[in-house]
């Protein structure tokens, strides 16, 4: 096997390494959730619970569609160096993500009323809705790394880690898409 | 605000836009309990997903050119 010297692998190969090894990341995120989703249809069917927030569920979709724009324009904002951007943009992420969490919070004191944990529907729901959120929270550690590092201009000329963390946060993002009608919709 | 930025917002806008679009068509749909609702979920949650994909997360930067 030949050594790679990576000190030496230009930088835009570099980039196109970096970008397939957080696909494969993201692809490898996803069978989780894919197993979790198949769970939730094996044990309860088309079922929701009646006594589900509507309200709260749109409102939670919206705000995490919405922070995956301010995400975007982040990101934008870092590939034309543009720290002003990405700083404004990433703050804005992350209070739309806070805003996301709260609602989930808000969503959880109302479901240990209604559908405790111990029924069928309060596992899947908290099961579904919790190991999301802590893939919310995550994102929002790494928001907040690349916020305090962008202040500094680390940024200025290397983008890719806004870039991996934007498409982390979209990812989260998507997992909500199919989360959001098993719960809610159906 | 630079002239990159100012650029960017279309292109962004108009992808938020279309999966509010998609997100309220699909809640309207699940409230009037259409037929084969699943199905129909089904495929609004893999058309916002490809949205999302293709377009916020430059997907197909790893098959093509190079960009930063």
């Amino acid at each position: 096997m030949t050594a790679v010297d990576v000190a030496n692998v230009p930088p835009v190969s570099r980039l196109r390494i970096n970008r397939v090894g957080l696909w494969l990341f993201i692809l490898s995120e996803s069978m989780l959730f894919v197993g979790i989703l198949a769970t939730r249809f094996t044990l309860l069917g088309t079922e929701v619970h009646e006594d589900i927030s509507q309200a709260v569920g749109l409102g939670i979709t919206s705000i995490l569609l919405a922070s995956s724009y301010t995400a975007f324009r982040a990101e934008h904002a870092a590939r034309h160096g543009d720290r002003a951007g990405v700083l404004r943009y990433t703050a804005l992420t992350l209070l739309l993500g806070l805003v996301f969490v709260g609602g989930v919070a808000v969503e959880w004191v109302e479901a240990f009323h209604d559908f405790p944990p111990g029924t069928l529907f309060g596992t899947v729901f908290f099961t579904m809705t919790g190991i999301h959120a802590f893939h919310v929270i995550t994102g929002l550690i790494f928001l907040a790394i690349v916020y305090a590092n962008a202040r500094s201009g680390r940024y200025d000329t290397d983008s890719w880690p806004v870039e991996a963390c934007v498409k982390y946060w979209h990812f989260v993002d998507v997992v909500w898409v199919f989360f959001y009608p098993a719960l809610y919709l159906l | 605000m630079s002239p990159s930025t100012r650029a960017g917002r279309s292109p962004g806008l108009t992808v938020v836009v279309a999966l509010a679009v998609l997100t309220a068509v699909e809640y309207l749909v699940s409230a009037a309990d259409v037929p084969a609702l699943l199905l129909w979920l089904l495929l609004f949650a893999l058309g916002k997903a490809a949205v999302i994909v293709y377009a916020f997360m430059h997907l197909p930067e790893v098959f093509g050119e190079e960009s930063r």
